[in-house]
């Protein structure tokens, strides 16, 4: 049963020109209908500006949608019940990418933990604090909680952002780029400690990242996010392995790798980076390489297998203008 | 633990130290100044009239006959409590102001800007005098004078500052678990905002001392208490200043600058240690 | 030999206190290649580029041994014997350069400094020169007289290295060129440096923590660990068959979308500069490690021709793999 439904879910900022006669209307996050299922890690890909980020706010309930609706268990986070809402909050918890601005430098460790705790009126217990800190691999926990967070590495603070989420026992995590900020050998581990969390506490999660490889590895099912929108959806090894959408194809083909190594002759991905916009239609066709007339319209979301969803023009998608 | 550890760093500080043992000084010659004054600061003496320096009287003595090194030690007194007053009341206002205009935002916060605009705009010192003029003389009415007309700057130094630590993700995060606007402001951006606001309350402080001194120069105020300020203009009236009386102005002069600098010196000591950034030590 | 770097060491802070961010290191660049530094935070990568151009920061200085670029010794130089060697014998495009345009100034204007400021040439020739040098780096005249709010991040950063390049220096150097730039991105910029070798016959040396994107560019590789080499060699060697066991472990920890494995981490913490570990940096987190590693002066061995690495295992007679 899926246990996080975002439906029709839109945010748009409105920009003031110079001139302040026009208005410019920014679709952050355009039209996005998702369906987590309970246990599963779902990774939102996109690259910066795509609108990722305010996806995830939304759906930690720290940004009101402009419409749309993110439901929780049955629960509309902004259209319920004060009560309901606060216990809403409890239930979702967020992990966000900057390990040195997430933590409040004048708490201990012991202090950042209790938080989510007091706040969400749960009983503050010695035992399920250390607890917490060792399933995060913070060994021994007792050396840590009265440390401050410059006392910690990188690496350790995301762990105790991790512990702050963990220890109210969510029932989902939005997590907003947690690895991009860690160096790359302590990114496995991180990695790992999500997964084997996973595996033990059957937690529900949100990733959000630019980075389709590290999605690849901790996900059950991707969501290719572009100006707004889900380009394509589908299972991670589906995505991944067979890409549909000219733009999960110019992502992939982009990954450096190692197996290319000495390889003579560069790669040359034949997406440009530097174009505009359009201003309608499907927001990719001034860089995709198989743009075609169909593609002023914008493209609806085509089944092309068994839950792999794509919205481009190439597989049928019927125009929705 | 952290607090010792953070007084014995600031001691270390060579701007730190200079500047507490500038304030330590004149806060013993405040408190003490009843005892280490050779003479009473108002006894009069028509015998011994502006005298120049001598071994009986170091900084001589005014129209009056009383001697002015005892008057410059009590003088101590009065710019210690309006400086740290005022200071006082100019934080207090500025930090709840400020805090309440950057994290609310919206009308709030342009309505409180425009005050603060407006307050950094006019003249301080004219409308002190007018207002003090009206108030009446009085400590109490100086003390309120100052501070309510210096509160402006540190308003908006904590509202630039509330308005980037609202956005961090520590606070988010404390939103997102349910908790309130009173909870966030206090348990989480009140104590970031701290190190910059305790600096600018010493810069605050020095600028309450010097503005009292102006004012009680002007004639504004209680003038007929010993201070600094007033010692000066009491050379000025009596033309001891133009007849080029030295003893008579030089010290209070020199006191009133060397106090401020003194807690110059602590508010860049306080800043320095208790903001990270500005102490680098990063590498990579 | 286009580039000598003998025995550096840069201490952070006052002497006999301070942190040393680079610590011995030695690194020599063939003339016209690409070559790749890979180290992590405070591995001292971006002091080492710093340092080559005379660029350190207040309260960094070098304590100990030279560079030499192009035959120019770069240590111990005024700042005005270094006005010279900036942008005509090495130039540097660092980390987050694209922010570092002047907002008020146009694209073309902007490239066209630098040969202003070293005198090289009058106004309508540098102007010329800026344009040929935006036209390498693939911006095309309609974003010659662009301001920088215009321009995309990826064509930022072109622009910086057009203004890195257009006086032609012999050493191009760029610390983390890609970092906060789109994949898609980062794979057209890491292009481009391919392309400047060998159109202009330059010596590139491409700094960064991502080590398959500077896998993928570089002809030779140093992987850097808490201020000191690990390893040096070609880069199919580091990458097919890496010797000191943080580049393996560094190998293992990157998560590959093609082969799907398991990912290895290397268990511990990065070092803390302030307090190193007797001998081997890298020590309290090997798998490897031996007694001796804690005794270890860091002496480099040769095991196989061309690769240099500095790790205790290779200790074996004539710097043999014994291990």
């Amino acid at each position: 049963m899926e246990i996080l439904k975002l439906e029709n879910l839109e945010k748009h900022f409105e920009v003031h020109s110079r001139s302040r006669v026009r208005r410019n209307l920014i679709r952050a996050v355009d039209g996005v209908s998702l369906a987590i299922p309970e246990g599963e890690i779902h990774s939102i890909v996109g690259e910066s500006g795509s609108g990722k980020t305010t996806l995830g706010r939304m759906v930690a309930g720290l940004l009101e949608p402009t419409s749309g609706s993110v439901v929780l268990g049955g629960v509309d986070m902004f259209r319920s019940g004060r009560g309901e809402i606060r216990n809403l909050r409890k239930s979702i918890q967020i992990i966000f990418q900057d390990p040195y601005a997430s933590l409040n430098p004048r708490f201990t460790v012991r202090q950042i933990l209790e938080e989510p705790l007091r706040l969400n009126r749960l009983p503050v217990q010695e035992g399920d604090l250390l607890d917490t800190l060792r399933q995060v691999g913070l060994t021994p926990p007792e050396d840590f909680t009265g440390r401050y967070p410059h006392e910690l590495s990188g690496g350790q603070r995301q762990r105790v952002a991790i512990a702050r989420a963990m220890i109210v026992r969510p029932r989902f995590i939005v997590a907003d780029e947690p690895v991009s900020m860690l160096d790359a050998s302590m990114r496995g581990s991180f990695l790992q400690l999500i997964l084997s969390l996973r595996k033990r506490d059957g937690i529900t999660m949100m990733m959000i990242t630019h980075d389709i490889s590290i999605a690849h590895y901790v996900s059950d099912r991707i969501s290719i996010f572009y100006r707004g929108k889900v380009v394509e959806q589908g299972r991670a090894d589906d995505v991944v392995l067979n890409p549909a959408h000219p733009y999960t194809r110019a992502l992939i083909e982009s990954v450096p790798s190692f197996s290319r190594g000495d390889s003579e002759g560069s790669r040359h991905p034949e997406v440009p980076s530097d174009v505009p916009d359009p201003a309608t239609g499907c927001m990719f066709r001034n860089r995709c390489p198989k743009a075609m007339v169909a593609c002023e319209a914008v493209p609806g979301a085509t089944e092309i297998a068994p839950a792999h969803f794509v919205s481009c023009h190439l597989y049928g998608g019927t125009g929705v203008k | 633990m952290r607090g010792t550890g953070l007084f014995i760093e600031f001691l270390h500080n060579r701007k730190g130290a200079a500047g507490l043992a500038i304030v330590a000084a004149f806060t013993f010659m405040a408190l003490f100044a009843p005892f280490i004054s050779p003479y009473n600061p108002t006894s009069t003496n028509p015998q011994a009239f502006l005298l120049p320096p001598s071994p009986s009287h170091p900084f001589g003595t005014d129209n009056l006959g009383q001697d002015l090194l005892s008057r410059d030690l009590y003088g101590a007194q009065i710019s210690l409590i309006v400086g740290l007053a005022a200071a006082g009341v100019a934080v207090a206002i500025g930090l709840v102001t400020g805090l309440v205009s950057g994290y609310f935002g919206g009308l709030v916060d342009e309505v409180i800007m425009r005050i603060v605009d407006f307050f950094i705009v006019i003249p301080a010192l004219v409308i002190m005098i007018v207002v003090a003029a009206l108030l009446g003389p009085g400590l109490l009415n100086v003390i309120a004078v100052i501070g309510f007309l210096s509160w402006a700057p540190v308003a908006r130094i904590i509202r630039s500052m509330v308005l980037s630590l609202r956005e961090r993700p520590f606070v988010e995060s404390a939103r997102a678990n349910n908790g309130g606007s009173l909870y966030i402001m206090f348990r989480h951006i009140f104590p970031n905002v701290s190190s910059v606001l305790y600096g600018n309350a010493m810069l605050a402080v020095s600028s309450a001392i010097f503005t009292q001194a102006a004012l009680v120069f002007l004639g504004v105020g209680n003038v007929t208490s010993i201070s600094w300020g007033g010692i000066i203009r009491e050379a000025y009236t009596t033309g001891a200043l133009t007849a080029g009386d030295m003893a008579w102005v030089v010290p209070p002069g020199i006191f009133i600058f060397t106090l401020i600098f003194g807690f110059i010196l602590i508010g860049y000591a306080v800043e320095e240690i208790m903001n990270p950034r500005l102490r680098g030590g990063g590498s990579g | 030999m286009i580039v000598e770097i003998r025995g550096l060491t840069v201490r952070y802070g006052p002497e006999g206190s301070g942190v040393r961010a680079v610590d011995h290191v030695s690194l020599d660049v063939d003339e016209g290649i690409l070559y790749g530094i890979v180290g992590e935070s405070g591995s001292g990568k971006s002091t080492i580029a710093m340092a080559m151009m005379g660029l350190l920061p207040h309260g960094a200085s070098v304590e100990g041994g030279s560079i030499s670029i192009d035959g120019f010794e770069v240590t111990g130089r005024k700042e005005s014997q270094l006005a010279s060697f900036r942008g005509r014998t090495a130039s540097l495009v660092f980390q987050g350069a694209m922010n570092n345009l002047n907002p008020l100034m146009r694209i073309e204007d902007q490239v066209a400094e630098t040969l202003l400021l070293h005198r090289m040439c009058g106004r309508k020739e540098a102007l010329e020169r800026a344009r040929r040098s935006l036209e390498l780096v693939g911006l095309g005249k309609q974003v010659w007289r662009l301001y920088p709010h215009e321009l995309s991040g990826g064509m930022k950063q072109r622009a910086m290295i057009a203004a890195a390049v257009v006086a032609e220096p012999r050493v191009l150097i760029a610390d983390e060129p890609t970092t906060a730039l789109d994949v898609i991105t980062q794979v057209q910029i890491v292009n481009l440096l391919r392309q400047l070798r060998e159109k202009l016959g330059m010596t590139v040396i491409l700094i960064s923590h991502d080590f398959p994107l500077v896998s993928e560019a570089s002809d030779r590789i140093c992987i850097l660990y808490g201020g000191k080499v690990c390893e040096v060699g070609s880069n199919s060697h580091i990458v097919r068959k890496p010797l000191h066991p943080y580049t393996a472990g560094l190998l293992n920890s990157v998560v590959s979308l093609r082969e799907r494995r398991e990912i290895m981490t290397i268990p511990g913490e990065p070092v803390d500069l302030s307090r190193p570990p007797k001998g081997c940096r890298f020590m309290p987190r090997c798998g490897s490690a031996m007694e001796k590693c804690s005794l270890y002066a860091y002496d480099s061995y040769s095991p196989e021709p061309g690769r240099l690495v500095y790790c205790e295992m290779y200790s074996g007679p004539d710097g043999n793999t014994e291990a």
